[in-house]
């Protein structure tokens, strides 16, 4: 074998070792892309689906004016007047319940003198980068990331 | 030696490359199913909402009698009914006289939603029963309202009477209610107070006859467009929408009318605007009916500024009175699924009854009433 067909087969196995290291490295970014697409999708479904579905049976909305970026309403499960906060804190959407107390007793968040005590928190999604909250209180818009849906509150009075 | 390295490289690489084929594959496939059961799941969800629909058709047909004397019980199944292979499970049982439980569960491709309505229909017959200033079918609540009066005639709530934080109400005859709770700031004063008291009968408004007669007859998207000119109306004026449309008289304007007034819809007063106050003024012509009806709830915001109202002040929902409202007067009757008084601090809120009114505004219900979705409930 002489100098020259060595360097040509070094040269040949650089070239189809770049290509192929490339062809990997970048079959891997696409999987990543997919898995993160994939990830933020799932987190705004969820997000969307349970915001929405609270949002059909609640009585009322507090969140004075839209558009927003955070919402509170009164949670249409419970008996006796309990409020939900949806927010964004970070990447992570968070939800609060929330209760507006007179002498010891929930009462509605409008009473003059009510307390507002936070009950609970939780989790709700994460990758979510912007939500808002447009459209009027009837008829809701509700944008998580890149979804948006319409809701009609079946409750609101 | 070095003779079969390009063909061990190439078997690296692809095999690499497959592997990663092969998972994204799999993902995607999973992908395709989560997507396949997001669709389904809205699918399911809007053929329960269908589940509630056609019971209220059958409560306003096939299930009437048993709906409106309170003997309703009824399991019912239905299959491919929007697609091949769902299935709608729908239960209802009376509550009472025209007032039932639904529930709606519909299953489609492994996908299950429920839903839960309450649904109430106002049957007491106005030519029987005894009419009253202010009828609730649910509570009357009152916080920080130190100058209701209920002038001339008494006051019924089917439940509660709660008398809140320095509230003060003033009836001239009765006051009726299952249970009567008055703080130690409160204070009720009446002729007569009776706690425990048996249920009434809401009566019922025939919203379909006066569609049928309206002088004049808009949509929500009309009417809004009008109510920008401060408008004075006369006669039956209806105003249609969807079963979730809204009536907003907002700030800064004002709307005369001289007759009554009867929507579909929610009307909200002072909700929305510029800075100013609304006025609802409803004047009663000689021997027509007049006032002001909805199907669904009455709310109105503290910016109003004026409400004059004499004829009957109606609503299938709750009505709901933030304050404090400068002027308030209504001659006539208030009759309600639910009645709050919120705020309005020493302002004078007085109802003054006129049975006259009240009898001329409900006139005699002739065809089935409405029945209207009092509570509703999702389960996944």
């Amino acid at each position: 074998m002489s100098l020259i067909e060595l360097l040509i087969a070094m040269f040949v196995l650089v070239i189809v070792l770049t290509i192929g290291s490339a062809a990997y490295f970048s079959g891997q970014k696409a999987w990543q892309h997919g898995n993160e697409l994939n990830e933020i999708t799932q987190n705004s479904r969820i997000a969307i689906d349970k915001i929405s579905r609270e949002l059909r049976q609640t009585e009322e909305i507090v969140t004075a004016e839209l558009p927003a970026l955070a919402i509170e309403f009164q949670d249409g499960h419970s008996e006796e007047p309990q409020y939900l906060y949806y927010y964004l804190d970070g990447s992570l959407l968070k939800r609060q319940i929330i209760l507006y107390e007179l002498d010891n007793v929930p009462v509605r968040w409008n009473i003059p003198g009510a307390t507002r005590i936070l009950q609970q928190e939780q989790i709700i999604a994460d990758n979510i980068a912007k939500i808002q909250f447009s459209g009027d209180k009837r008829l809701m818009q509700i944008e998580v990331n890149d979804f948006s849906t319409k809701v009609v509150g079946r409750n609101i009075k | 030696m070095t003779k079969g390295i390009a063909l061990i490289n190439t078997l690296i690489i692809s095999s690499l490359l497959s592997f990663l084929a092969i998972g994204f594959a799999f993902i995607m496939v999973s992908e395709n199913k989560i997507a396949q059961a997001q669709q389904s799941a809205v699918q399911t969800h809007y053929l329960a909402e269908a589940g509630i629909q056609k019971a209220i058709w059958f409560l306003n047909n096939d299930w009437q009698n048993d709906f409106e004397n309170g003997v309703l019980e009824k399991d019912l199944k239905l299959t491919n009914e929007l697609y091949a292979g769902d299935e709608i499970k729908i239960e209802a049982k009376s509550t009472g006289q025209g007032e039932a439980w639904i529930e709606s569960k519909a299953i489609y491709q492994q996908a299950n939603r429920k839903i839960r309505t309450t649904v109430f229909k106002a049957m007491g017959d106005p030519q029987q029963i005894e009419t009253q200033a202010v009828f609730s079918n649910n509570e009357v609540l009152a916080v920080l309202s130190k100058n209701i009066k209920i002038s001339n005639d008494s006051l019924q709530a089917n439940t509660n009477l709660d008398l809140m934080f320095f509230s003060k109400m003033d009836v001239a005859a009765r006051v009726a209610a299952q249970s009567i709770n008055i703080d130690v700031t409160s204070t009720l004063l009446a002729e007569e107070i009776i706690p425990n008291s048996p249920s009434m009968m809401m009566p019922a408004l025939d919203f379909e006859k006066y569609k049928t007669k309206a002088d004049i007859t808009y949509s929500a998207e009309e009417f809004a467009v009008l109510l920008e000119n401060n408008p004075v109306l006369n006669g039956i004026i209806y105003v249609t929408g969807s079963e979730y449309c809204l009536i907003n008289i907002k700030r800064k304007q004002t709307l005369t009318i001289n007759g009554f007034l009867l929507t579909d819809c929610a009307l909200h007063l002072a909700q929305e605007g510029d800075f100013g106050y609304t006025n609802l003024i409803i004047n009663h012509p000689a021997n027509k009916p007049s006032g002001l009806a909805t199907k669904k709830g009455i709310v109105i915001n503290p910016l109003t500024s004026k409400i004059n109202i004499t004829g009957l002040l109606y609503s299938l929902g709750d009505i709901v009175i933030y304050g404090p409202i400068a002027d308030f007067t209504l001659k006539g009757g208030l009759i309600s699924q639910r009645l709050d008084i919120v705020s309005q601090l020493e302002r004078l809120l007085e109802i003054t009854y006129d049975e006259a009114i009240i009898k001329e505004a409900l006139g005699v219900p002739q065809e089935s009433p409405t029945i209207i979705i009092k509570h509703w409930e999702e389960e996944y």
